[in-house]
């Protein structure tokens, strides 16, 4: 099944865009078939409300609690803890 | 599709006028305040960049622990931004900046890199090259070892091209 991703970030343009290249790059590698959406840290609430997410990646702090499953994608950018949350990704979308 | 057209190319983006050395600001204001005046006497952002950067700033930081040379990264809406370009400053002496997911957390931060980015879909290439650069550590220490512009420079678009 498809699986929706969310990336949120404090402009939605740059680091988001960034950890974006990897889910692809990891969808691709895993045959995992996800639908990806960028937003800014101030548009992720209304949009979790709107629509369904299987898995939220976000670059800031989230200035709110989610209940969907969601990762800390930092490590995607500064490149320390890379692998595990590349584990985590894959532990999440594969099922 | 026009999409591949636009993909911007790192050439176009960075000169020498855009890389500072051994900047000796004592904090972020005092940095960004430098950095805004001369993009806009470049002609590469408006008048309203400088604002819109120290409040993002404050609000999402863009420290990264990149270690063992830690970076920022900062940037804003693409609204205030006229010409998609890149800015690198290496700083004397480390500033500290605040950790972009978790404001609690500081960073001492020796090189940034300003994002001037005007339309997402034509960086991300270019963006995700530089993540990558600066991930190979090697990138940064050169970085932090030169004390020459164009030397710099041809790191920059070497790595980034």
């Amino acid at each position: 099944m498809k699986k929706n991703i969310l990336l949120v970030c404090g402009t939605g343009i740059a680091t988001s865009t960034v950890v974006g290249e990897k889910i692809k790059e990891i969808a691709k590698e895993n045959n995992f078939d996800v639908n990806i959406n960028q937003v800014k840290v101030t548009e992720a609430k209304s949009h979790l409300k709107d629509n369904k997410v299987d898995l939220l990646i976000a670059t800031t702090q989230l200035p709110f609690e989610v209940d969907v499953p969601y990762i800390k994608g930092l490590p995607f950018i500064s490149g320390v803890g890379e692998e595990e949350v590349i584990e985590e990704v894959k532990n999440i979308l594969k099922d | 599709m026009k999409k591949n057209a636009t993909l911007l190319n790192i050439d176009n983006m960075v000169e020498k006028d855009l890389i500072l050395i051994n900047d000796q600001s004592e904090t972020q204001d005092e940095l960004f305040k430098k950095v805004s005046e001369l993009l806009m006497k470049k002609n590469i952002v408006k008048k309203s960049y400088y604002n819109a950067l120290l409040e993002r700033e404050a609000v999402f930081p863009t420290g990264i622990n990149t270690e063992p040379i830690n970076v920022a990264i900062p940037h804003t809406d693409n609204k205030h931004i006229k010409k998609a370009s890149l800015m690198v400053v290496k700083m004397d002496e480390p500033i500290t900046f605040k950790q972009m997911d978790d404001q609690n957390r500081e960073v001492n931060v020796e090189v940034l890199f300003f994002l001037l980015i005007d339309e997402k879909e034509k960086q991300s290439k270019f963006l995700s090259k530089l993540i990558m650069a600066f991930q190979n550590s090697d990138f940064l220490k050169s970085i932090k070892k030169s004390n020459d512009k164009d030397e710099i420079l041809n790191l920059v678009k070497e790595n980034l091209r």
